[in-house]
């Protein structure tokens, strides 16, 4: 027998599962109508699709498949303590998409989800109609990309966009869009709204080749989030997280100076530093999963149910972050995690 | 290992002469063969749910299923008449009496057209299963006629593209031993619904005419699973051996003995060389350990030089 070769699998989202219940959803057909080569198959609730035992979430990474439905209940979320705040009080976060076209073998999604595929909830307007709820009683501070990548799939579903249209229309609400994408394309097209915050995720070279799969190289997110600093959005770096690698300061050093080059640092709102923390349960998970990501099989220390890097290899890296980004910018605008 | 399953033997006919397979001599009530240069075995489960799970549970549960197996299940079905002969890769399973649906998942690239098939405990007769009944799933996504949309999930249209008695007891007996990205349904469409018994030698011309192309696609999934399952391992069973003998000369507890195969798994995967490390420590009487004590210093020592 011969052994396949590298493009054995199918492409993306050759397969999307429709629930029934938003068959006929506009953004539904929108989105089917991009992918007319796709199989197309019905399916009674994502979950029966999402959470099947047994999946291989690296195979279907190579390969991830779309699941359209509906987010019933729980449409937005508390901020999960592991999660930076930024010193806002009202802190929380939606997940509109769930899992993200990128492939980071570090990536907390990998220890929470049982699959790798996408499912993306078309009912955005009820998430907008459970924010505004929110804001009848107070300010909301709301991270829309926390559980996926957004921008990075915003030419196909656009969401970004929409979210950016509902704050504008909302003068208490601020949102964050994380994105490790590097769409320049879209913030020449897009009206600047300050209150909708870009956090791009930076990562040093060498650690982008050895475990951030198809995200764009760091020179091209330096470039995209210089060009949205140049443009007047609110851009936030977030050097989070931080990945022990060979030679890491060196690294990490070159990558702050290759954002000198680019990057206005007094124009960014602020910056977020945090070492790789993940909890002991999608550790567990994710060193099943991925026996080979070195990253995962690290040794860490755990305490009190989070794995980190050994303290005092912890305090080094982040104190060496810190120290480098205090000599860029004022102290209060640099945010470390803490727990 | 490829398990392969039919329902019947003249659906089995044409892999036996395909792969030259032999009878197994064994005690079981069902027959097994085998064609260990291919790593196939095929087993005839009867018809009908219960017995088809009865049997894939049996074989599955031998002890021999392993990371890198597939589980295969081949066999005719009814279906549109104009398709008889057509061999379809299931997305999508219903079990009839119960309404449940199971996915394998589709990861690789495969010849067969896809479809969605009902597993049902009785034969199905011709008025059950006719052509307007086939939902026309390239028209799905183009409908958008709100005043008479099309009911996709109405199981008298989507579901029963294919009908058949095993598919959903083989993935509800099979899944206990192997992922969705491992379970492959392949349905040729013999009927579209039989007013009498099939004789055995359509059945088997019916199995002969895909055989060379499900024989094809079933080794690359084959061998695609079992590349991956290869590509798991990080310690050689060289490697695996020596970090057993410093645990055990470390004098180390369960608990330091995972943190010290986790250290080692680390290095080897950043291509640390630790093995040098190792032996200047026995070379310089820090290895064998005296007792735990001593084994936890070293330990700790050991993860200070090596990272």
């Amino acid at each position: 027998m011969n052994s396949l070769e590298k493009n054995c699998y199918n492409g993306r989202f050759s397969h999307i599962y429709v629930e029934e219940a938003v068959w006929n959803h506009p953004r539904t057909q929108k989105i089917l109508s991009r992918f007319p080569q796709a199989q197309v198959i019905p399916v009674h609730h994502y979950k029966d699709v999402f959470c099947r035992r047994g999946q291989s979430v690296v195979r279907q990474h190579k390969t991830q498949n779309l699941i359209l439905a509906e987010k019933k209940n729980n449409l937005i979320y508390q901020g999960a303590p592991v999660c930076q705040s930024f010193g806002n009080h009202w802190f929380y976060y939606t997940s509109c998409m769930m899992n993200c076209i990128y492939d980071c073998e570090y990536c907390y999604l990998k220890g929470m989800y049982p699959s790798a595929n996408v499912v993306l909830f078309v009912n955005l307007e009820d998430i907008f109609a459970e924010v505004e709820r929110l804001l009848e009683q107070h300010s909301v501070y709301l991270c829309v990309s926390y559980d996926t990548d957004l921008l990075a799939v915003e030419p196909v579903i656009g969401y970004t966009a929409e979210w950016m249209r509902f704050t504008t229309e909302h003068e208490n609400l601020t949102i964050e869009v994380r994105t490790k994408s590097a769409n320049v394309h879209y913030f020449k097209q897009q009206a600047v709204t300050e209150r909708v915050i870009f956090a791009f995720t930076m990562s040093p070279q060498p650690v982008i080749a050895a475990y951030e799969h198809f995200t764009p190289d760091m020179q091209a997110r330096i470039a995209c989030a210089a060009e949205a600093v140049q443009r007047g959005f609110s851009v936030r770096l977030a050097f989070d997280p931080m990945i022990y690698c060979k030679d890491w300061e060196n690294v990490y050093a070159e990558m702050l100076q290759c954002v000198d080059e680019q990057i206005d640092w007094k124009r960014l709102v602020d910056v977020s530093v945090g070492s790789f923390r993940i909890s002991k349960e999608y550790l567990k998970n994710m060193r099943k999963k991925e026996p080979h990501a070195a990253v995962v099989q690290f040794p860490y220390t755990n305490v009190g149910g989070v794995y980190q890097y050994p303290p005092e290899l912890l305090t080094r890296m982040e104190g060496f972050l810190t120290g480098q980004l205090e000599k860029r910018l004022p102290k209060e605008r640099i945010f470390l995690w803490e727990e | 290992m490829i398990y392969l399953f039919t329902a019947l033997y003249d659906e089995a006919y044409p892999f036996l002469q395909y792969y030259k397979m032999k009878k197994e001599i064994n005690s079981l009530p069902f027959e097994m063969y085998r064609c260990e240069e291919q790593q196939i075995c095929l087993t005839i489960t009867g018809t009908g749910e219960i017995t088809a799970a009865t049997v894939v549970a049996a074989v599955c549960a031998m002890g021999h299923v392993k990371a890198g197996d597939i589980f295969v299940q081949c066999g005719i079905c009814a279906g549109a008449e104009q398709k008889k002969g057509v061999a379809y890769l299931c997305s999508k399973i219903t079990e009839e009496a119960t309404q449940k649906t199971f996915y394998p998942d589709i990861l690789y690239r495969h010849p067969f057209p896809e479809a969605a098939v009902v597993t049902g405990m009785n034969v199905r007769r011709k008025a059950s299963v006719s052509e307007e009944h086939v939902c026309q799933k390239a028209d799905m996504p183009q409908n958008t006629d709100t005043a008479n949309p099309v009911k996709l999930c109405d199981t008298e249209l989507y579901n029963i593209e294919l009908y058949d008695m095993e598919a959903a007891a083989g993935y509800q007996a099979a899944h206990h031993f192997f992922g969705p990205h491992q379970m492959f349904f392949i349905k040729i469409i013999s009927d579209n619904g039989v007013q009498e018994k099939m004789s055995a030698d359509t059945v088997r011309e019916l199995v002969q005419a895909q055989i060379g192309q499900i024989a094809q696609a079933v080794e690359r999934f084959a061998a695609a699973e079992r590349d991956y399952a290869r590509e798991q391992q990080v310690l050689s069973q060289e490697e695996q051996r020596q970090a057993e003998r410093l645990s055990h000369d470390m004098h180390c507890s369960a608990v330091m003995e995972a943190e010290l195969f986790q250290l080692l798994k680390y290095c080897r995967l950043s291509g640390i060389d630790y093995e040098d490390i190792i032996r200047d420590g026995y070379a310089a009487g820090s290895l064998p350990c005296k007792d735990k004590k001593e084994g936890k210093r070293c330990l700790e020592q050991l993860r200070k030089e090596l990272l």
